[in-house]
């Protein structure tokens, strides 16, 4: 493969590195990490799912004594089990991008040298 | 083994069991990869993660419903992403899918309305209209590729197109995509040898044809083929 090839190789595979990081991104801003917490007001017992958004920590109301737990926990625990892999792909890509990026630009110098 | 092959094999395979191979025909660089497992090409440095496939008439496959290649998709752990400024749409690994890596998009012929991107019901995925598909589509083998029949261009087509192709790049680094392309196409073009390409090249005629003797007399400049 020449130089121009593998440039443009690349540049192709940053692109598209970016393409799926902004995903991820998105994915991730939508799908917060989640948990549940219950409060017992005057013997009844409330659930609440707990997750931050942005720099906020927000509670959204899940129900109440007949809410059925096990069912929710199952749920949530399959969403966070795929946002814990969306982050270590985030993570993944990222160093892959920065790898890709240094051989874009020492591949860039030579072609210019030649 | 290339890179990605056994995502590539997946993929296929599931495609065929769903029966939307019939439907489609593998373009772009991954047809080198089908046919070195066929014909006597040298060893060349594979370089993409991007699969195209054309649609063969995709005005058949309007109606829905028909194959669910979506959903497909979805279930192998691909996700639709479309363009920021076109409708255009390909497949990228889902932020949850850890050991995919190819992105997949779906080109076929521009017809007299059809310009833009559209919506397939069909097949429930979009297709984006590319120039010059037709010549690929019109000379079409079937390859067995991992006990999978793969339609693709014949190797000759598939050059002279590659080689007119590489003068329709636009852009940022339009002459190193062109050489990007040259080079694919040199390693069909070594194998068969430049008086079979040529000879095929009869069967084309108006701008594709003078597309690819401009990019033909770079290459004879370039690699003194």
């Amino acid at each position: 493969m020449g130089l121009e090839a593998n440039i443009v190789y690349l540049e192709e595979e940053i692109a598209n590195l970016q393409e799926r990081i902004a995903v991820i991104l998105n994915f991730l801003q939508n799908n917060p990490s989640a948990s549940i917490y219950c409060r017992n007001i005057k013997g009844k017992v409330y659930y609440y799912k707990k997750y931050r958004q942005g720099s906020k920590s927000v509670s959204k109301f899940f129900g109440s004594s007949s809410f059925d737990l096990a069912g929710a926990l199952k749920k949530l625990k399959a969403e966070n089990e795929k946002v814990q892999k969306a982050k270590e792909q985030l993570a993944r890509l990222k160093k892959e991008i920065l790898a890709l990026k240094k051989q874009a630009k020492i591949a860039r110098k030579a072609f210019e040298h030649v | 083994m290339f890179e990605f092959e056994k995502e590539f094999v997946g993929l296929l395979n599931e495609f065929q069991h769903k029966g939307a191979l019939e439907h489609l025909v593998l373009i772009g660089s991954w047809c080198l990869v089908v046919y070195r497992e066929h014909y006597p090409i040298r060893r060349f440095t594979f370089t993409t993660s991007d699969v195209d496939f054309s649609i063969h008439r995709p005005r058949d496959l309007r109606r829905s419903p028909g194959i669910a290649l979506q959903e497909s998709l979805t279930k192998l752990g691909y996700v639709p992403k479309s363009g920021i400024l076109s409708k255009a749409e390909k497949y990228i690994p889902a932020p949850d899918s850890i050991a995919k890596s190819l992105s997949i998009e779906f080109l076929c012929e521009p017809g007299r309305n059809v310009v833009e991107p559209f919506l397939l019901p069909g097949l429930g995925i979009v297709a984006n209209p590319i120039p010059y598909q037709k010549i690929l589509l019109e000379n079409c083998i079937t390859l067995i590729y991992r006990r999978i029949p793969v339609q693709l261009p014949r190797p000759a087509v598939w050059t002279i197109h590659k080689i007119a192709i590489s003068q329709l790049r636009k852009g940022r680094d339009s002459e190193l995509k062109m050489i990007k392309d040259m080079e694919n196409a040199l390693v069909v073009l070594n194998w068969l040898g430049k008086e079979k390409i040529l000879l095929e090249t009869d069967n084309f005629k108006g701008k594709f044809k003078k597309l690819f003797l401009e990019g033909l007399k770079i290459m004879e400049e370039k690699y003194e083929i």
